[in-house]
């Protein structure tokens, strides 16, 4: 099997690792210890695998590792580097929108890569941004009470 | 062992040339929505992935020339934030709302949904009822063909393996203006659908000059109700029509039952969505 | 005692923060070095003989370390056992067999193990292994099955392997004093638990020769099941528990840990093992359907005066835990309701399909469907709404269960839930579409918390006070996300008067931590939570008991609070419990403490006539909902959703809030779109493409109303609310849909389609 040799900054950090030409980032990450990075289904039908990737949220079951070379990737673990990131899980933790926490990560880098676009959005809007991260436990009340807190908390600063 | 490489071209000329060196070893990739699944799934087992995500000239919406020519790397969700396709071409852009998930529509693309060629294409329906032409390049050569001749049976299209789609062109008219997309699914998000339905219609004083109707996931492809139009043209708009239109949508499309929906079910469903897009068009 | 400082406050979980940060490592999120990849061969056929299975090709492939069948394993047969203490009968212990042997009898079913070096080569080596079947022709429907002479899908002579029965009265004169009689038959069907987090787990083998297995699992105590089939002491298996993606009762079998252990103990290599989401659907457990066959007689009034029902349910392939599903969906019958005269038979019938086990509501969501559908409509027939209708007949406190008999001691809150849910509705939204109709739809339903009393159910807890005046706990209980570990952190905070970021805890470790019992039955908070308040209470007396010495004051006079003992009525004279630990460690009076927690032990019950106490109490409640229906394309809008539940005493009540709202979506999936369709014993729903569960954009804002009676018999007067959050919301909005267009939906899932259909009979 061919190997190729592939470049990403994960979290900030330079990841130099090699990849096969089928292999997902998904697979990759965990692969290479990112194990926050979660495996629900492999298929794109439940988001737990979503990372921030070039800015955007992207579920990376459904993305070649390939096609993640020489860019910028960011999981649950850096967003302890960014304001909203911090408030986004502050607020998750706050607001009890986490149960059994395995689409925690995707649902708090999907609201992150969505409140940096639109950072003043209603309770509807977040409804339909996160429907495509599955979650079991909470029926969503909640992830999107915290979401919708942080989206308040921009508005207070605007 | 599996023996699988990857490639990413850097201009168009070279993805060509690797097509028509690698033919049906090659499997292009792009947004990868469908393409990793399959590979997980032993559904296809290509040689070669060419990723063609890198090249910039197949992205983008143009306009030229009372016509607007989307790249076939157009994401779903470029499409949605663009402002000369709601106001132009507002069936795609309530098509694109519905596709898949937020997420996903960061990276499918336009030309991904038709060359995977689903009986269930969301974007394919809004663009057959555009009349778009499929722009196809291979090495030394190039074709169009009219998006209703593309899709030939499910998964499979008129595309050889050596070929390339480049782009997807449609005109700026006044039945392109007027349209609406309905979709049913199993949920609101994430819905492999049951059926869809397009309708882009052109009328003046009651009067019907024009009208286009598209489904999905009521025959083995995407398609166009061109018996229906048939019937429609140059009739009045009225209660009566819609109702004999309603019955005449039900019976041209081509369902099969399967664990989403009965043939019953769609194909008096297909009558409904014709029947509300309808009366939204012309109210 | 005094006023409460952590005990009913909304408070961040204990593990919330790991979870936000991406810190916490789920089962497989591990790697050992040398670790290999287990791979498990799954039958193609639901019915069929094995003639041969030729595994050579496989174990020559380069990079496999072992492959494993039937033969390999020490005691391929056993029985299934979930942790109870004591003997409860052969009825309730199934057949576990470990790879199939000679029959197989489902599509899914476990053939063979492999273990290889990479993730690549099992798979490409799984599917060298040459299986010769023999197809057989199979049952698939469990009405088919209980016949005589039907296919048999077990090595015994009947398909039945459970029956159950409850009576009360004289139901042949109950129906002759009826004015109205409803007769219908309802349908439930397969579901999945769709958890996020599929089966998986590590396992290795330590230096003292104890196979280690890593794995999310409700029940560890099942590391008595493992030592069992690879014929090992007790003391050599050790689960270490983490905290699940999810388990709604589908990690409450044994899930991948038998095949771990198996595969570790083969090669003495650390192994791995992940199933996919296909393979979680189609191999491992599932909801029971249910035939439900209901006759219900009234008053004119509307008194419900006799219930008789017939349920059937399909066990699919082995039995699991389906003879105890059964018993509760056979208490759970009669609903909420004083019926004098009741007869109710359950049947749990072996057929082909994939097995059927515990799902969140454990028998409880089935029959509910059932009767409250019922009440529905008789409420519907003599004109009285549905809020009356359910007042004039609901237990109240000091009645007894229609069932069993058992009585009602402490307060049932049904006719206050059930206002409350009704009430928070409102009036019907007013909607503009001329195609929508809105409907509104109420149910009530009660649901046991505790194991059933016969099994002698307890529960273990350590609590250690450090020196400098940390706590660290010690619990075998599993969290599967529901805040299980939280709620104890919480009750030892409370009872010693530290903050919650002074705790720290462990848990789920066989071998470490006092055994729990199961993560099952809605019953953690009542049962650990109350072995660790007994430990907590017990450090806290002898704190004080020292304290009083030192302060000269009388113990009753003292309390813990703030991290210090107080004097009760002059709280600026104080101790700092510092000063008080180290005086006790200066004393040798000890800081630590385990305790063990019984709940009410009973003998097993006349499985043919059950009466008496089967549970220790149940958890009252009431869901109420509100939708539209498209009334042209069948299509179900959620518009609002209330849950009222008396929780008995709120621990944490974010939690509490969150099982509420999250158990309402839970069932809101079951009403209106889950279904595992299995055909012929071919799953044909095996993703989440085809396996549809609700998303953020297809349900309405739960909200949730809680009572709080202090009527529990868990910590501080709490009561179970895990599952029954989940167990009527179906009923709610099949009758909100009847509200709505005039149709009853008698079979799950309410789909666009069915509601059509049954709107318009035949399309065209």
């Amino acid at each position: 099997m061919e190997e190729y040799k592939i470049e990403m900054k994960i979290n900030g950090e330079r990841l130099v690792a090699t990849t096969q030409a089928d292999e997902s980032l998904l697979k990759f990450l965990r692969r290479n210890g990112f194990f926050e990075v979660k495996c629900g289904c492999e298929k794109g039908e439940c988001g737990t695998c979503t990372v921030i990737l070039q800015g955007k949220a992207v579920k990376s079951c459904i993305t070649l590792a390939l096609q993640a070379n020489n860019k910028e990737v960011w999981t649950i673990r850096g967003m302890e580097k960014f304001e909203l990131g911090r408030k986004l899980q502050e607020s998750f933790v706050q607001y009890g929108a986490i149960q059994c926490g395995f689409c925690t990560p995707g649902m708090i880098l999907v609201a992150k890569a969505y409140l940096d676009k639109n950072p003043i959005p209603d309770r509807k809007e977040i409804k339909r941004e996160i429907a495509g991260n599955l979650c079991r436990c909470t029926g969503y009340k909640k992830i999107i009470d915290a979401i919708y807190a942080v989206a308040e908390e921009n508005k207070k600063m605007n | 062992m599996k023996q699988i490489k990857y490639i990413s071209p850097r201009t168009k000329e070279e993805a060509l040339e690797v097509l028509q060196q690698e033919k049906d070893r090659a499997c292009i990739v792009a947004g990868c929505s469908n393409v990793l699944p399959n590979l997980k799934d032993k559904k296809i087992a290509p040689q070669i992935l060419v990723d063609i995500t890198t090249l910039e000239s197949l992205k983008g919406i143009f306009k030229k020339e009372g016509k607007i020519l989307l790249g076939p790397l157009t994401t779903i969700n470029e499409l949605i934030s663009s402002k000369i396709i709601l106001e132009e071409y507002p069936v795609l852009t309530q098509a694109a709302r519905e596709f898949a998930d937020p997420i996903v529509r960061n990276t499918a693309t336009v030309g991904g949904n038709l060359v995977t060629a689903s009986p269930a294409a969301d974007l394919a329906v809004p663009l057959l009822s555009l009349d778009a032409i499929v722009k196809i390049e291979s090495l030394g050569d190039k074709r169009e063909v009219n998006l209703i001749n593309f899709f030939t049976a499910p998964g499979e299209t008129i595309l050889n393996s050596h070929e390339l789609v480049v782009g997807i062109e449609f005109k700026q008219s006044d039945i392109n203006k007027n349209g609406c997309f309905m979709k049913i699914g199993q949920r609101k998000a994430m819905a492999i659908s049951i059926a869809t339905l397009a309708v882009n219609l052109d009328w003046k004083e009651n009067t019907i000059n024009q009208i286009r109707i598209a489904a999905g996931s009521v025959a083995p492809t995407p398609l166009r109700l061109t018996g229906v139009e048939e019937f429609l043209k140059n009739k009045k708009l009225n209660q009566e029509l819609i109702e004999e239109a309603v019955i005449k949508v039900s019976k041209e499309v081509n369902p099969i039952s399967d664990i989403r929906a009965s043939e019953g079910y769609r194909r008096y469903i297909s009558g409904i969505l014709f029947k509300r897009a309808i009366e939204r068009l012309a109210n | 005692m005094s006023q409460l400082k952590i005990i009913g406050k909304p408070i961040s979980r204990d593990d919330a923060w790991a979870k936000a940060k991406g810190e916490l490592k789920y089962a497989d999120d591990f790697s050992l070095p040398g670790m290999l990849y287990g791979k498990v061969l799954h039958s193609k056929y639901p019915a069929a003989k094995i003639i041969s299975i030729n595994t050579e090709k496989a174990k020559q492939f380069s990079g496999v370390r072992a492959v494993l069948t039937a033969g390999d394993v020490p005691h391929n047969e056993t029985v299934t056992r979930f942790g109870q203490s004591s003997e409860v009968g052969k009825g309730f212990e199934g057949l576990y067999r470990v790879l199939a042997d000679k029959k197989v009898r489902f599509m899914g079913e476990a053939i063979a193990l492999l273990a290889a070096d990479t993730e690549e080569i099992a798979e490409e080596a799984i599917n060298l292994i040459e299986v010769e079947y023999e197809p057989l022709p199979g049952v698939f429907d469990p009405v088919e099955a209980m016949q005589p002479g039907a296919y048999l899908v077990g090595e015994v002579d009947s398909n039945i392997i459970a029956q159950f029965g409850c009576a009360q009265g004289d139901i042949e004169r109950g129906f002759k004093e009826a004015d109205i009689i409803i007769e219908d038959t309802y349908k439930v069907p397969f579901v999945d638990h769709a958890y996020l987090e599929t089966e998986s787990g590590i396992a290795w083998i330590d230096e003292n020769s104890v196979i280690n297995i890593r794995v999310g699992s409700q029940v560890i105590e099942h590391f008595r099941d493992v030592a069992d089939v690879l014929g090992l002491p007790h003391n050599r298996v050790r689960y270490r528990g983490t905290m699940m993606g999810g388990g709604f009762g589908g990690k409450e079998d044994i899930t991948v840990e038998t095949y771990l252990a198996l595969l570790t103990w083969k090669t003495k290599k650390p192994v791995r093992l992940v199933y996919s989401r296909e393979e979680s659907i189609l191999c491992h457990s599932k909801r029971h359907p249910f035939i439900m066959h209901y006759k219900v007689g009234a008053k004119k009034d509307g008194k419900l005066v006799a219930l008789e029902a017939e349920l059937i349910s399909d066990a699919g392939a082995y039995p699991y835990l389906s003879p105890w599903v059964n018993l509760y969906a056979t208490v759970n019958a009669a609903g909420p309701y004083c019926i004098p005269h009741i007869k109710v038979n359950t049947y749990c019938v072996l057929t082909n399909n994939t097995f059927t086990s515990a799902n969140r509501g454990f028998g409880a969501p089935q029959p509910n469907m059932a009767y409250e559908s019922i009440m529905d409509e008789l409420a519907h027939q003599l004109s009285i709404n549905p809020l009356e209708i359910r007042r004039i007949n609901c237990l109240t406190t000091g009645k007894a269960l229609s069932t069993t008999g058992q009585t009602f001691k402490t307060y049932v809150a049904l006719p206050e839930v059930a206002e409350k849910a009704w009430e928070a509705l409102g009036n019907p939204t007013r909607i503009k579409d001329k195609y929508k109709k809105v409907g509104q739809g109420l149910a009530i339903g009660l649901m046991s918390y505790g194991r059933m009393t016969f099994l002698h159910d307890s529960s273990r807890c350590y609590v250690r006070l450090e020196s400098d005046g940390s706590i660290l706990i010690r619990s075998g209980i599993p969290d599967l996300g529901g805040g299980q570990v939280s709620i104890l952190c919480q009750i030892v905070a409370e009872e010693l008067g530290v903050p919650m970021s002074k705790i720290n805890i462990y848990y789920s470790d066989t071998a470490l931590t006092p055994l729990a019992g199961t993560t099952t039955a809605t019953r953690q908070t009542y049962m650990s939570g109350n072995a660790a308040l007994k430990a907590a209470r017990e450090i806290k007396k002898r704190l004080i008991y020292k304290a009083a010495q030192m302060m000269n004051v009388h113990t009753d006079n003292l309390d813990i609070g703030e991290e210090k003992i107080i004097v009760k009525y002059k709280p600026s004279q104080y101790l700092p419990l510092i000063e008080a630990i180290k005086a006790c460690n200066a004393d040798g009076i000890e800081l630590f403490c385990e305790a063990q927690f019984n709940g009410p032990f009973t003998m097993t019950p006349d499985l043919s006539n059950i009466r008496g106490m089967i549970f220790p109490d149940f958890t009252f409640g009431a869901q109420a909902v509100e939708i539209a229906v498209d009334i042209e394309t069948g299509e179900v809008e959620v518009l609002k959703l209330v849950t009222c539940y008396d929780v008995g005493k709120a621990i944490n009540p974010l939690s509490v809030e969150g099982q509420m709202e999250g158990g309402s979506i839970y069932g809101l999936g079951y009403a209106l779109m889950e279904e595992v369709i299995i055909k012929d014993g071919v799953t044909l729903t095996p993703s989440f493409s085809e396996y549809i569960i609700p998303t953020s954009a297809d349900v309405p804002e739960a909200k949730a109303i809680l009572v709080e009676s202090g009527g529990g018999l868990g910590p501080y007067g709490a009561k179970g609310i895990g599952e029954p959050a989940c167990s009527i919301i179906a009923p709610a909005i099949l009758n909100a849909i009847y509200n709505a267009v005039g149709v009853r939906i008698k079979s799950l899932p309410a789909t666009p389609e069915k509601i059509i259909r049954t709107l318009k009979g035949q399309f065209n």
